[in-house]
């Protein structure tokens, strides 16, 4: 009894002690370090960082408000960033980075900056798509060829922000109506709806599906490991994600913060993107993209982030109604 | 109505006489309070604030007016339904089979019954995909199957009665090996005949065994998340998964929060039945020397047939871990087959820091869980004091509450002084302790109703004190509940996803949370690496366990009187 | 000094039902004394003994060990050992860890642990099972490691709750005699509890009847026996015959009950101060009934109806008008002839052997 109790009591002293930069990491644990590394060898500002995928972070976030346990959430796409924004989680910087940055890419009152962009993309297991004997698609109306029948798989809007932008890139296609209805005809061809974004790439891989819809640095991942896998951006256009980054309102450390704020968005920290081999794309103009497909061959589509932010509910109750059950 | 007070009067002076029970009488209520109930208040409450600052229950009415959720709520009490009949059912065979019949490989088929609970989350449910999937090795390879349902109903059930069968053959195993094989021999000899013997003497003693097992394994499955979570899909909504989405994809706390308590009431009911109808049915108590006959309770060809469903089904267990295996050491799953041990190097580099944060967390947990847990059962079982009953109930009631809930539950109390614990290794040690202790209580109960209490009285009257008689008759005595409930700690700390996630820091970071960050990022092959790695931590804690405790567990094992 | 119950009560109460276990005992058990609480199962023994050690606590009234007020203290302050019906060994340790057990709970330090447990070992004749572990032994000694383990502690009082039932006849009957011998050896108050009349009857000082709660008796086992203060303590210790009648005249000690299933008069000892005109019962125990007149002053008619000869004994019944049976016994029935069925007989007792009590 006495044993426990000194134990327990021990527990309860042990307080946080660091005064490194705390940073809860939306982007993968393995990129994530790679990108933050190179951050400390630049500035000598060491970082500890947890993974938290965008969803648990932000609850977290919010959870911890009253008394923050990090300084910065650094990723997850932008509208992860507008709700922290206005439910008063994160601070204001305005950094002298974002020169030479495209407006769409950060927030005007600095409460948000641009990390990086991705497209979205169908990602293909070219060996799969031999079995069922299905041709390469190149359009967005391709995916409905019965061939592909119960082969696709894409994420849930319910729970995933990637298959909310996959619905608002289609309506940029085909309007509100025609993205609903495509969505409906592509059922048949759907295996299932994943509940997190990077779902459909996990099944894509080894071979369980033939394509997955979902931003495609996993893809690309999967690529480098040996899987057969090719990444189609459909000619009609895609939507692309910005992962952003912010700074948490009661931060502990926020000259640390800033730091990073400020070499990320800087041309050095994108360089560090693509040298790095995230795969994902940076979002300066003026860096070498090296191996990445080069954005000029790929349609990307604009989405309004006001738009999409008020209208997210009704989207997806509508799908939720009109595609789900078929 | 004055000689009563009296009692009490006298009942209450001995309580004060006996300060160190009364003193831990105090700071387990005082845990529980704080590290169980405060935290699912702050839940509660949140849950019913609206965001104008009123109180209502309108997120509860809302959370379940939608056709979908109430399609989840449906489907999460089918597959729990499911899964605790048929966890039961196999758990049992292999219970039966391995105490009534002299077949060979007994010790292979306890290990493999036993494996599951290590079921890494996410990588369990993948390997599931791998093996019934499009190119799946047992649907396409063996049977040319290419449209399996994995997604949905079947993949789910599959996965849930792997990952929870073991829970039911550890309690079965315990019930059937303590039935006594005289009493078959008794109804032989009244000319009974095998089937009736089973059906009239075995079955009947292990109902009570059965019920609680197929309870446990109820709440169990609806509280589960990490392979619905995979396997499930949106045509086949879950309920817990839509609380975990709730919360995390659609930033609704307050709904989030309120579809979790929805899940709490079948929780609760199975769990008050569990403890006051099927507890009520008393379980067998063991007396007098061993008996020892001759195991004839099934006939030859009978035996043959469940050895034969036991390979059966130790066959599909182990084809499952060899698929995880299978990927940690080839360079891409399924795809290339390369040998490689590239993903352990880079499991070395990149999570190492994980490994280590993992195993001491679970170090540190595991024995405070379960040695609380027996001392809450001594007091359960043994003590009479008042709020007892309380005691009982809340000390459990985070096993039936979803991980999510707990996790949001402890960030909200835990944030803020006077419990400043976020970012520290104790909310997430608290968490493991409080969360897993039950199962503790739960073994260390049904295990000291089994004894005895003259064996303690005799203690106390040659001058133990309640300390004493706790730690040198009690504790052995108990020793199997005492590993059970240790093993049981130590293997939920170390595959625990769902609260976790909310409490891990930049410091104290789990191999759970790096399984899930690796698997999404794609690189499938370093989660499975984990895994293994998870598995062989594991698998060797268990064993230095056992060979630590074998004197113990194999006398009391023999003669708890 | 000894150990001294005064008032003690106990209900046990269970939603609605109140069951009163234990009704107002008072007893003094003096140093070095056995006694024994006697009665059938559910009378409320066990609970006594329990509430004398500490396990239950008293609905109301106080224990007493040596003049201290004991009722408050736990179990294991109150120098008291018990020996229970199950042994209660424990399981894990050898017989002789069983036996220090409680001088090592004292901190006794280890040359005098281990001369004590010597000659303890000795004292129950466990020499050479040391090292057994309590599943090693034989169920007489298993007894005898609970009996060593509880005296090495030398405590004020010993309790003993059927320690013998487990035990087959033979060995319980030799059991019983050591327990006599080693209690009067060490001179240990002791307080027994036994559903078992013959087992009270042969090892105690003071036997206590009890029956539904209530003490029923309290004295010597030739009391308890000859003496009986009620129809309940006659029946229970041994067998018995009763006589219902109306008394008629007192005759000083004497008392004489005009007996309608006799159609005779019967002269007996007045054993609850019965006045004329009370309702009251002969109490006559078989063996006194005599088929030799002698100076025998009652006597009985009737048919021989059954007998059942037992070796050293013949026990017969005799049936008196249509349905009333007496018991009765003869000794020694190779000199004697066996009883004849059907055969009309007379039987003889004496006015001391009547005990007469009111009905």
């Amino acid at each position: 009894m006495k044993k426990i109790f000194i134990i327990l009591v021990l527990l309860m002293l042990v307080v946080c002690t660091f005064a490194n930069l705390v940073v809860y990491t939306s982007v993968d644990e393995a990129n994530a370090r790679k990108i933050l590394n190179a951050f400390s060898e630049e500035t000598g500002i060491k970082v500890d960082y947890v993974f938290l995928s965008s969803g648990p972070a932000l609850a977290r976030i919010e959870a911890e408000s009253n008394n923050p346990q990090a300084d910065v959430w650094f990723g997850a796409p932008m509208a992860n960033h507008i709700i922290a924004k206005d439910k008063g989680l994160t601070m204001p910087y305005k950094t002298v980075s974002v020169y030479g940055v495209s407006p769409e890419f950060y927030d005007i009152d600095g409460y948000f900056h641009p990390i990086y962009m991705n497209p979205l993309g169908v990602g293909i297991n070219t060996e799969v798509l031999k079995q069922i004997d299905g041709p390469m698609p190149v359009k967005w109306e391709d995916l409905l060829n019965p061939a592909y029948s119960m082969m696709i798989q894409y994420p849930n809007p319910q729970s995933s922000g990637t298959a909310y932008s996959f619905i608002l890139g289609l309506i940029e296609v085909f309007g509100e109506d025609g993205a609903m209805e495509f969505l409906r005809n592509l059922a048949p061809n759907v295996q299932t709806y994943t509940q997190s974004g990077t779902g459909p790439s996990k099944a894509v891989g080894p071979g369980q599906t033939a394509m997955g819809i979902q931003f495609t640095p996993a893809f690309f991942q999967f690529m480098e490991q040996g899987y057969p896998i090719a990444v189609v951006f459909p000619e009609e256009g895609v939507p692309y994600e910005i992962a952003c980054t912010s700074i948490i309102k009661g931060a502990k450390n926020v000259e640390e913060a800033k730091a990073l704020i400020d070499w990320i968005v800087s041309k050095k920290g994108q360089q560090q993107i693509v040298d790095q081999k995230t795969y994902f794309y940076p979002i300066r103009p003026d860096v070498d993209f090296g191996s990445l497909q080069p954005l000029s061959t790929i349609k990307l589509l604009k989405v309004d982030e006001n738009w999409a932010a008020e209208n997210k509910s009704r989207i997806v109750e509508k799908w939720v109604e009109e595609v789900l059950p078929y | 109505m004055g000689v009563k007070s009296e009692e009490i009067k006298n009942r209450t002076k001995n309580l004060i006489k006996d300060p160190l029970l009364l003193i831990t009488i105090i700071v387990i209520f005082v845990l529980i309070a704080i590290f169980i109930v405060y935290p699912l208040l702050k839940v509660f409450f949140v849950s019913l604030r609206e965001p104008s600052g009123n109180l209502s229950f309108s997120a509860y009415g809302k959370s379940l007016s939608n056709r979908y959720m109430l399609q989840g709520f449906r489907n999460s009490l089918v597959v729990a339904g499911l899964t605790a009949f048929f966890g039961m059912f196999i758990g049992y065979i292999f219970a039966y089979t391995i105490n009534r019949t002299d077949i060979p490989f007994k010790g292979f088929f306890r290990t493999i019954a036993i494996m599951p609970i290590v079921f890494p989350p996410f990588i369990g449910a993948l390997s599931i995909i791998m093996l019934f999937g499009f190119n799946g090795l047992i649907t396409a390879n063996i049977f040319g199957i290419r449209n399996f349902p994995v997604y949905g109903f079947w993949g789910l059930m599959i996965a849930q009665i792997v990952s929870f069968f073991p829970v039911a053959f550890i309690t079965l195993d315990g019930v059937i090996g303590t039935i006594s094989p005289t009493l078959e021999d008794a109804a032989f000899n009244l000319g009974a005949n095998r089937w009736q013997a089973f059906v009239k003497v075995i079955l009947p003693m292990s109902v009570p065994g059965i019920a609680s097992t197929m309870l446990i394994l109820f709440i169990e499955s609806l509280a589960d998340f990490g392979n619905p979570l995979i396997l499930a899909g949106s045509r086949f909504p879950i309920l817990s998964v839509q609380a975990y989405l709730q919360i995390t994809g659609m930033n609704d706390t307050r709904g989030g929060a309120a579809i979790a308590i929805w899940l709490l009431i079948p929780s609760l009911i199975a769990f008050i039945l569990q403890k006051y109808w099927v507890a009520k049915k008393k379980y067998i108590t063991v007396t007098g020397k061993p008996t020892i006959s001759v195991l004839k309770s099934v006939s030859k060809p009978m035996k043959w047939f469940l050895f034969s469903l036991c390979v059966i089904f130790s066959i599909f267990i182990l084809i499952i871990y060899v698929t995880i295996f299978w990927g940690a050491f080839t360079q891409s799953w399924g795809m290339n087959n390369t040998f490689t041990l590239n993903n352990f190097k880079y499991v070395f580099d990149v999570g190492l820091h994980s490994i280590i944060d993992t195993l001491i967390i679970a170090l540190t947990s595991t024995p405070v869980s379960a040695l609380l847990g027996m001392i809450i059962a001594f007091l359960l079982v043994r003590k009479t004091f008042p709020g007892k009953r309380l005691m009982e109930f809340s000390s459990v009631l985070s096993f039936a509450v979803p991980g999510t809930v707990i996790g949001i539950g402890y960030i909200f109390a835990f944030n803020t002084p006077p419990f400043l614990l976020t970012g520290t290794l104790a909310i997430l040690v608290f968490n493991f302790v409080f969360r897993y202790m039950p199962v503790g209580i739960q073994s260390g109960v049904a295990l000291l109703n089994q004894v005895d209490p003259a064996i303690e009285e005799a203690a106390y009257t040659l001058g133990a004190d309640n300390r004493q008689v706790f730690s040198k008759i009690t504790l052995p005595l108990i020793v199997p509940a005492f590993f059970s409930a240790l093993v049981f700690a130590f293997v939920r700390a170390m595959t625990a996803i769902s609260a976790a996630i909310f409490l891990v820091s930049a410091n104290w970071n789990l191999i759970t949370v790096q399984i899930l960050s690796q698997s999404d990022s794609g690189r499938l092959s370093e989660a499975c690496a984990f895994s293994v790695i998870l598995i062989v931590m594991i698998m060797a804690f268990v064993f230095i366990l056992k060979l630590f405790l074998k004197n113990k567990i194999s006398l009391s094992n023999n003669n708890t009187i | 000094m000894g150990l001294e119950l005064r008032n003690i009560k106990k209900v046990f109460k269970s939603l609605n039902t109140e069951t009163v276990a234990v009704k107002d005992f008072n007893q003094n058990i003096e140093e070095g004394k056995l006694v024994t609480l006697l009665g059938p199962s559910g009378c409320g023994k066990t609970t006594t003994l329990r509430m004398i050690a500490g396990f239950e606590i008293p609905t109301g009234g106080r224990v007493f060990l040596n003049d201290v007020d004991v009722t408050n203290l736990p179990p294991n302050k109150r120098n008291i050992s018990m020996v229970f019906q199950s042994y209660a060994l424990f399981p894990h340790l050898s017989v002789e860890d069983n036996i220090s057990f409680g001088l090592k709970i004292k901190h006794l330090n280890k040359k005098e642990i281990a001369k004590k447990i010597n000659a303890m070992i000795d004292l129950v004749g466990l020499r050479g099972l040391e090292k057994r572990r309590p599943e090693q032994l034989s169920g007489g000694q298993q007894q005898r490691v609970a009996l060593a383990r509880s005296l090495i502690m030398e405590p004020l009082v010993l309790l003993f709750d059927e320690p013998l039932s487990n035990l087959d006849a033979k060995l319980r009957e030799s059991m019983r005699l050591e327990i006599r011998r080693i209690q009067q050896g060490v001179n240990i108050t002791s307080v027994y509890v036994t559903h078992d009349q013959v087992e009270a009857m042969s090892i105690s000082d003071i036997i206590v009847v009890m029956n539904k709660g209530e003490v029923m008796q309290i004295g010597n086992p030739f009391e308890i026996y000859a003496k009986p203060k009620n129809s309940f303590v006659a029946d229970f210790i041994g067998r018995v015959n009763f006589i219902d009648g109306k008394v008629e005249s007192l005759d000083g000690e004497y008392v004489v009950l005009n007996c309608p299933l006799l159609r005779k008069k019967v002269i007996g000892i007045n054993g609850d101060k019965l006045e004329i005109g009370d309702s009251a019962r002969v109490v006559l125990r078989p063996e006194s009934l005599s088929d030799k007149k002698e100076s025998r002053e009652n006597s009985i008619e009737g048919e021989i109806s059954k007998f059942v000869f037992l070796g050293s004994n013949v026990e017969y019944e005799l049936l008196i008008g249509d349905d009333k049976r007496i018991n009765a016994v003869t000794y020694n029935p190779i000199e004697r002839k066996l009883p004849v069925v059907n055969q009309k007989t007379e039987l003889y007792f004496s006015k001391e052997s009547a005990w007469i009590i009111r009905n």
